[in-house]
């Protein structure tokens, strides 16, 4: 990009806005009005609620933890990391409590006109844990590291199109992409694209970034505690002084916990414990509004399932309400057999949900020539519901005309020995952030994680199409067609989006459910204690 | 007896290594290696790659066991695989942590059981024994995790006297770390006086059934006086096997306990580990754990010589 482009970001892009797109300006505004209120207490939001009060101690109660746990944030896995990271680090861009995309590190960013070169304009003024300017260099590691195949960082695979980044300045990086890709400037407000200062590579020494709270003691497994930036850009944030994330892999233990109020948040509970956590009186239980999917895909390579009209007849052999309400307690959002979440704005609405239909089933499955074919399932307790939802499902087929067979696991080996290798098996995915990412992830040809060993060239051709498009309303279209195609001829099942669910106790404030993760997403600079 | 303990100990080594091999094969045959339990359902051929590389998990099995191998016996246990931390620096605490509870578990349990035990030889079959064994049997039988969770929700939840968890210790203050760890103390109380009171009684009653016995109830003595200067002398070898195999538990089979109350110590680790695949660690809590029990067992056996009934030979 050249140095006159450069000049244009920013601010200055509304001056130059020829070569700008709908949805860079409006995330420019965005910023604009972010960094208006950047610097009041009280984000205006809250103006009628209680004044937010200053100190106190917030104890965090997590499912994962375990020896292995990482504070690097490009290596992180487990939810407990996730969680983590978001006290320590910022990224350049974040994804909000309501779903929106903001700034962050980055006060603005634009593309050229084809899309595939991104330049993001860093905020001035911010500095890490110890002391040291943000500057251009340090996202230029940060993203070399995740970049580099031997960080074997799960965040690569979101940004595998990067081509180059370099730093213009100290205040401006590059990003040249190898083919367009308007949705770039989203996956920088990925958990794995915290920023770390330029040369950190020695975990967990150099669990030092520019968020809100400090790492102070890391005992893997067992618990790590975090103190107050005193030094946080957005001023008089923190309230929080002090957190404590606590080990406790057991949901029995972890909601004695809470109820004993030894632990003041606990994340992950199953969604039977809701009811039990709103009758205390003491806590409440925080349940987002959109989570990871579960699906049940079927190999396309392999038979019997080669054939869509049996893979068709599994869709619409059970109810979907049905199982939402015996598998999850009726708390989740119902799929429609595509990855696309009914949160997301390119959500296909237009898209009927598949009905059960005894006579379908057995129509379609005769013609088949597998009436009396048993399908056999399977399944682990590392799934979303545990291996019970396999067989909720597998009960609800069978009184709808299929035979299905359910086989159970053991947790620890599924997704070695039987995931992606049975041809037909539960699966549990973390969530993507939007709708182009989450069909790109599973559902191209080549994606990683293609479960069903599916791919359309209609839908293949449509996703590149879309990453070149910056116009949005000829790119919700694209998504629209790619999400219908899928859900007619694709290879997985996915009935539900299972919410992320915490319990809260009441005197902690203004904690918000997060579509991405567990417990607000750790999103808590805003967060602050009833006495 | 000099000659016991070296023969003892020849075989605790002869164990210990046993044991490794054991459980080095058997980590290796379960599905999975530690790239994959990280990964989980994200694993990508590439990542998996990537990972092996970094973690050396392309050499063979033989290979890496000879290593690790090496690494013991020179005194160097290695880094985890998964976290990359000091498996020495990572053990010392959680140790620590499990001997604390044991140890708390213990000097409340030993005096506790074999006094019951005593009273229970002491009336065989009255009503106090009775119940004492019926009691006793009811809580063996059920699982300690059960346990544990009762205990939790009266005496954490509902009546909120100790915690539900237990995630620091407090070592600084020796009096609210008894309180601290009050119920999964409790737990491992409930399993182990059991055992060690029917032992004990049945151990005293074997005596008591002896000719010299017999004798003394003849010449007159008092009940607790034939049991406190003849009877028990001479079954400590069998109570105190007991208790040392009970305290081989305490430390080895508490992993249960310490899921159920978050509690730092080295079971949880254990458990922790194999999920991961995270072998210098599984190797490392499997030979402390060994190790403890023959440590126990062969206290078991001195004490056994020690006080073997008068006559018998000391070998």
């Amino acid at each position: 990009m050249k140095k006159d482009t450069i000049k244009s970001l920013g601010f200055g892009q509304f001056a130059g806005q020829q070569s700008i797109d709908r949805r860079t300006l409006l995330k420019v505004s965005a910023s604009i009005a972010a960094g208006a209120t950047a610097g009041l207490l009280l984000p205006s939001g809250h103006a009628l609620a209680e004044e937010p009060k200053r100190g106190g101690k917030i104890r965090v109660a997590t499912n994962d933890a375990s020896p292995a746990d990482q504070l690097d944030p490009a290596r992180l896995n487990t939810f407990t990391d996730g969680l983590r990271t978001y006290f320590v680090y910022e990224k350049l861009t974040e994804i909000d409590a309501n779903g929106k995309h903001v700034p962050q590190l980055a006060t603005s960013w634009g593309s050229d006109k084809s899309a595939s070169t991104w330049t993001f304009e860093l905020r001035p003024g911010v500095t890490f844990h110890n002391g040291k300017k943000l500057t251009a260099a340090d996202v230029v590691h940060t993203y070399k590291r995740i970049l580099d195949k031997a960080t074997a960082s799960l965040g690569r695979s979101y940004i595998t199109d990067v081509k180059a980044v370099r730093a213009d300045g100290d205040s401006h990086v590059v990003f040249e992409l190898e083919a367009p890709n308007a949705e770039f400037p989203i996956r920088t407000a990925l958990r794995w694209m915290g920023i770390v200062f330029e040369g950190a590579a020695d975990f967990p020494k150099d669990t030092i970034g520019t968020g809100p709270w400090k790492l102070q003691d890391f005992q893997p497994g067992i618990v790590a505690s975090y103190k107050r930036n005193e030094n946080y850009w957005r001023s008089g944030l923190p309230y929080i002084d002090e957190i404590e994330s606590i080990g406790i892999g057991d949901e029995a233990a972890r909601l004695n916990a809470l109820i004993s109020g030894e632990v003041d948040v606990i994340q992950a509970v199953n969604s039977k414990a809701v009811a039990r956590i709103n009758g205390t009186g003491t806590a409440k239980a925080l349940v987002a509004s959109g989570g990871p999917m579960a699906t049940f895909s079927m190999r396309a390579d392999t038979a019997p399932f080669t054939n869509n009209d049996i893979r068709t007849a599994l869709k619409h052999a059970f109810d979907r309400k049905r199982f939402l309400d015996l598998a999850f307690d009726g708390v989740g959002v119902i799929g429609m057999d595509h990855p696309v979440p009914p949160s997301d704005p390119f959500f296909n609405k237009d898209l009927p949900m598949p009905k059960a239909d005894p006579d379908m089933v057995k129509s379609l499955l005769a013609k088949a020539g597998a009436a009396n074919t048993e399908f056999e399932l399977h399944t682990s307790d590392a799934n979303y519901g545990g291996s019970n939802a396999a067989v909720v499902l597998g009960e609800l087929m069978k009184s709808n005309g299929a035979k299905v067979r359910v086989t159970r696991h053991p947790a620890d080996s599924y997704w070695t020995a039987v995931y992606m290798q049975a041809a037909w098996s539960a699966s549990s995915w973390t969530v993507r952030p939007t709708a182009l990412a989450w069909i790109e992830a599973g559902w191209i040809k080549g994606a990683a994680y293609n479960e069903g060993f599916w791919s359309d060239p209609r839908v293949d051709q449509l996703v590149r199409q879309a990453k070149q498009e910056l116009d949005e309303t000829k790119r919700r279209k694209m998504v629209y067609d790619a999400q219908e195609i899928i859900a007619k001829d694709g290879s997985s099942i996915i009935p539900i989006f299972v919410p992320w669910i915490d319990g809260v106790n009441n005197r902690v404030q203004n904690l918000k459910a997060h579509p991405l993760l567990f417990c607000g997403a750790g999103q808590w600079a805003e967060v602050w204690l009833n006495a | 007896m000099l000659n016991l303990i070296t023969r003892r100990l020849f075989f605790a080594l002869l164990a210990l290594f046993a044991t490794s091999v054991i459980v080095f094969a058997a980590t290796e045959v379960l599905p999975g290696d530690v790239a994959q339990a990280i990964l989980g359902q994200e694993a990508t051929p590439e990542l998996l790659k990537s990972l092996r590389q970094e973690l050396g998990l392309n050499r063979s099995p033989v290979e890496r066991y000879f290593s690790w191998l090496g690494g013991f016996v020179t005194g160097d246990l290695g880094h985890s695989l998964a976290s990359k931390a000091d498996v020495l620096q990572t053990i010392k605490p959680r140790l620590a942590n499990t001997l604390a509870l044991a140890a708390y578990a213990a000097i409340v349990a030993v005096p506790l059981s074999v006094l019951l035990g005593i009273i229970c030889a002491a009336y065989p079959n009255r009503l106090i024994d009775r119940i004492f064994s019926v009691v006793s049997v009811f809580i063996v039988s059920i699982p300690e995790f059960v346990v544990g969770l009762l205990l939790v929700s009266v005496f954490a939840v509902q009546l909120r006297w100790f915690p539900a968890v237990v995630v620091r210790l407090n070592w600084s203050e020796p009096l609210s770390l008894l309180v601290q760890l009050m119920l999964p103390m409790l737990t491992l109380l409930c399993t182990i006086v059991a055992h060690t009171v029917r032992m004990t009684r049945a151990a005293l009653l074997d005596v008591l059934s002896m000719p010299y016995i017999e004798m003394a109830l003849l010449k007159g003595m008092s009940r607790w006086r034939i049991i406190l200067r003849h009877g028990l002398p001479n079954a400590i070898g069998p109570i105190a096997s007991v208790v040392a195999l009970n305290l081989g538990y305490l430390v080895s089979g508490v992993a249960l306990v310490e899921v159920v109350f978050a509690y730092p110590g080295l079971g949880r680790l254990m458990v922790d580990s194999i999920s991961y695949r995270d072998l210098p660690l599984i190797q490392a809590t499997a030979m402390i754990m060994c190790l403890m029990f023959i440590i126990f067992n062969l206290i078991a056996d001195i004490l056994a010589v020690l006080f073997k009934p008068r006559g018998a030979s000391v070998r």
